[in-house]
């Protein structure tokens, strides 16, 4: 805080929690203009509707005036998709699950859009394929359509 | 224009005779006003009065659902934007695309294979929804075999893609007493479109690229009398789609637009656009081809923003039984959330080695959750091992913990003066590891 950066505040996947942290760090005079907060989430499968949700409610939040909750969001999908078996295990997993390494870029992909769909505004990835696949959904997402 | 609970309530019997299942015509009135019920619950209503409520008690997304021989999909009767305000409902069915110029033995081998398809998610088993067959040909007799060949291999709900009506017509015919959807109608040929498809019972895809070029077409249809429309927004952009797919449900719920009141479908041609379809709003999402590595997560992800958030989805608690355990084998204490029990059950079932696995009554909360909460505390499971009986059970008085609650250790000696308690490991996935070097 002292030397400028920026702070980001974590907080488990709830919205008054995070709103919460968000005032104590601003009345430490934290600049507004310097705060990322992280809801936190999960991955597909790990309950990522609550994350999906929270931050939905907290963008909605910020747009109706609320501004302990008008600061961009940060999320770690690459974190929480390789934690799951599905991207990290490849033998002994029922054949329905399809070919691995496909199966982990787009457990991750999937996360990284679905949070991005909910207001995310930073995605931490991890495998260079999903960044490129979710850098190029961010390109058409921001895309400015005609009329 | 949507009428209000008072106003709902001058047309009802005010009799409060309680079959609807609500104690007053009010109540019931103000269920109908917030459309969480149907007109068709009150026994006692005047036709008179139904004309009046019908434009007010019709659900403002329509729904659409494509029966097959034996299996039905259901898109629309949406009451919400987000899901935290209620729920979603109708979880939008998967299709496979699949095209007519294929040989007729690959296709049925393509479909086979898709048809077959099932996985496993928390104990639900997620499948696919249905196959889209696309004129590539644009030969009638050629969709019809091509139609009849699919139906020789699976009975799941059709979407039939072609611009000529007389192509839709031959697939049509070839389908005995379904409802199908066909896709679809554009400004050129709407006319006869629409005539096929009411011919044939068939719902219809409207094409069109703008809200003013969607809202007119199903105007013209729905006055040629074809009700079951689907809406596809023709866009090249994942933004440009989702702001349509928002606007589209925003003015059907907000503004009671009926012209915009039906469910959309969705053509994604990459992960990161089958994510937005699921999440956004699609009603039916057909995918390019069939890969399983696609379809599992998407299907996974279609369960999740489908679950309702009132309710955390639960197994009962109770004692489990893996890998058909004896009496000297261990016992593994988790909470009854099902992502909990399904991560350790399977994580155990697929270690090979035996096990009692205790589900205690959390209230649907996962480990660390419950604790913080307070229902998942040492008196919590003391008080399950008990009622459970299983003390009568096993032979050997030790039980494993989680590793989160590691601190409910002492406590629980405690509680339960006969038993060893065990600290296991945090993470589901190291169990199988922990139960062999440590148990």
């Amino acid at each position: 805080m002292a030397n400028g950066h920026i702070v980001i505040p974590r907080t488990p996947m709830d919205v008054n929690l995070a709103k919460q942290l968000n005032i104590l760090i601003s009345d430490m005079g934290q600049p507004l203009e310097r705060i990322l907060m992280d809801p936190t989430t999960a991955a597909v499968g790990y309950g990522i509707e609550y994350g999906f949700s929270v931050m939905e409610r907290l963008r909605l939040a910020a747009l109706q005036g609320d501004n302990m909750t008008q600061f961009p969001m940060i999320v770690t999908p690459g974190f929480e998709a390789w934690k799951t078996k599905e991207s990290k295990v490849g033998e002994g997993v029922p054949a329905a699950w399809g070919n691995w390494t496909e199966r982990a870029i787009n457990w991750e992909t999937l996360t990284a859009v679905t949070l991005l769909e909910s207001g995310a505004d930073v995605v931490v990835l991890r495998h260079p394929e999903s960044v490129k696949r979710v850098k190029a959904a961010i390109q058409e997402l921001v895309a400015v359509p005609a009329g | 224009m949507a009428l209000s609970g008072i106003q709902i309530y001058k047309l009802l019997p005010q009799t409060n005779c309680k079959e609807c299942g609500f104690p007053t015509c009010l109540a019931f009135a103000m269920k109908l006003a917030a459309k969480q019920v149907e007109l068709s619950a009150c026994p006692y209503v005047s036709e008179d009065s139904k004309a009046q409520l019908a434009e007010s008690s019709a659900p403002p997304i329509r729904l659409i659902s494509l029966k097959s021989d034996g299996a039905e999909v259901k898109a629309g009767n949406e009451v919400v934007l987000f899901r935290h305000e209620k729920t979603f409902y109708n979880k939008p069915g998967v299709f496979v695309k699949v095209k007519d110029d294929l040989p007729l033995d690959q296709l049925k081998a393509l479909v086979q294979q898709a048809d077959s398809y099932m996985v496993g998610y928390v104990g639900i088993e997620l499948t696919v929804d249905g196959f889209a067959l696309e004129s590539a040909s644009g030969d009638g007799a050629k969709f019809s075999a091509a139609v009849k060949a699919i139906r020789e291999v699976s009975k799941r709900p059709l979407i039939l893609i072609t611009d000529s009506p007389e192509v839709a017509t031959a697939g049509l015919s070839a389908l005995n007493s379904e409802h199908a959807l066909v896709h679809g109608a554009n400004s050129a040929n709407w006319e006869k479109m629409a005539d096929a498809a009411k011919a044939h019972e068939a719902a219809l895809v409207v094409n069109g690229d703008s809200l003013d070029a969607l809202a007119e077409l199903t105007e013209k249809i729905k006055a040629k009398g074809v009700e079951d429309l689907v809406l596809y927004p023709q866009l090249p952009t994942l933004g440009a789609r989702l702001a349509l797919e928002t606007q589209i449900r925003r003015l059907a719920l907000k503004q009671n637009f009926r012209p915009l009141g039906f469910p959309t479908i969705a053509y994604p041609n990459s992960a990161a656009a089958a994510t937005q379809a699921v999440a956004k709003y699609a009603g039916f999402v057909v995918l390019e081809q069939f890969q399983p590595e696609l379809v599992y997560p998407l299907l996974v992800l279609r369960q999740n923003i489908y679950t309702d958030p009132q309710k955390p989805i639960q197994v009962q608690p109770g004692v489990y039984e893996i890998n058909n355990p004896k009496p000297e084998d261990a016992v593994l204490v988790t909470t009854n959330f099902s992502i909990t029990y399904f991560s350790v059950a399977n994580e155990v079932e697929g270690s090979g080695l035996p096990a009692w696995l205790v589900v205690t009554d959390a209230e649907g909360m996962s480990v660390l959750t419950a604790w913080a909460a307070g229902k998942f505390d040492s008196e919590r499971i003391a008080k399950s091992v008990k009622t459970f009986n299983l003390a009568d059970k096993v032979s050997r008085k030790r039980l494993v913990i989680p590793g989160h609650v590691a601190v409910l250790s002492g406590e629980l000696e405690a509680e339960l003066p006969d038993w060893e308690i065990r600290v296991g490991p945090r993470e589901a996935v190291d169990i199988p590891k922990f139960m062999k070097q440590a148990l």
